[in-house]
């Protein structure tokens, strides 16, 4: 590890290290305003008597619950840096992508047990912004039967602030 | 509910429908409450403009979600949404159309499912890719109907 790397031993030791678990239940409520949120009107999501008839039997959660589920639970359990680190690649905060893999559909009534872990660190020197730490995190989510539902995985990047021109 | 899309029925090169979303503040903070994603960028405007921003900015898993919808409504409700991707590559603010864009790269028969691959993307009103991404879906067969049709070659008919 190069002395000057933004990946500390901190950060380094941080990888694989699992959050204390986040239960959240699939209610009727909680779907129905996601399904609002995202302004998504399939009757799968919200509408008992059709969805009764469907190969599910009930209503289920859209696919994109997950990313939208806990998010203040994840952003607690992300790692929040050392001084010296967030000195050299400064405040600024991106997110640079999301991959959702889906197991199981989540459907009403089930309890989801998320987790949150680092699982992946890098950095990068950019011509434009200087330094760039890239982390990237998973989030696993476990119905009653501790089966794997459902995984979200996210990378961040952090470098320092560039000015943007206003209008 | 559209009618339901089979696997016979998509061939790579396939386009998939559109779908064109208009995500507003007030949408906007709809999925803040939801979502408990509470990042000031997205619903205070002095915030963001402390950041160098000219005004709040539409939340990228939000309209990660707007691809998933492009992808539902396609499958129907046989389908099976396996895996989306989506890398954000630029900034959306409220008030624009986003048109959510799909097309099929690859189609497959794999752990005795019929899976198809599809490039994603959503572009803004100035044609810019703003996020971009994959999905792979299972899709139901109508080949148990079509047995129904096919009658067996000469050769194996018994006389």
């Amino acid at each position: 590890m190069a002395e000057d790397s933004l990946i500390t031993e901190e950060l380094n030791n941080q990888i694989g290290v699992e959050s204390k678990p986040h239960m959240y239940e699939i209610e009727k409520g909680l779907l129905r305003q996601f399904a609002r949120a995202i302004d998504d009107p399939n009757p799968l999501w919200h509408n008992e008597e059709y969805a009764k008839k469907t190969r599910y039997g009930t209503i289920i959660a859209p696919p994109s619950l997950i990313i939208g589920l806990g998010m203040e639970d994840f952003d607690a359990d992300r790692w929040h840096g050392e001084a010296a680190v967030r000195k050299q690649c400064g405040e600024t905060e991106l997110l640079a992508g999301t991959e959702i893999e889906c197991y199981q559909p989540i459907k009403l009534g089930d309890v989801i047990t998320v987790t949150n872990k680092l699982i992946d660190v890098y950095e990068k020197e950019s011509k434009k912004v200087g330094k760039m730490l890239f982390l990237t995190y998973a989030r696993i989510g476990k119905n009653r039967r501790q089966e794997i539902v459902v995984e979200q995985r996210e990378t961040f990047i952090q470098y320092k602030g560039i000015e943007v021109k206003r209008d | 509910m559209t009618k339901q899309l089979f696997y016979e029925d998509v061939e790579v090169g396939s386009e998939i429908p559109c779908v064109t979303k208009c995500p507003t503040t007030r949408q906007m903070v709809k999925w803040v409450g939801v979502a408990t994603d509470y990042h000031e960028i997205h619903y205070d405007k002095d915030f963001a403009q402390s950041a160098g921003l000219p005004g709040v900015v539409v939340q990228g898993r939000l309209v990660l979600s707007f691809l998933c919808q492009l992808i539902t409504d396609w499958i129907g409700e046989q389908g099976s949404l396996k895996k989306i991707t989506g890398s954000y590559k630029g900034i959306m603010f409220p008030g624009e159309d986003l048109t959510c864009n799909g097309k099929v790269t690859k189609k497959y028969v794999g752990d005795g499912e019929h899976c198809v691959e599809c490039d994603i993307w959503v572009e803004n009103p100035r044609a810019e890719k703003t996020v971009v991404g994959t999905a792979i879906v299972t899709m139901p067969v109508r080949t148990a109907l079509c047995y129904q049709h096919v009658s067996a070659p000469k050769h194996l008919k018994s006389d």
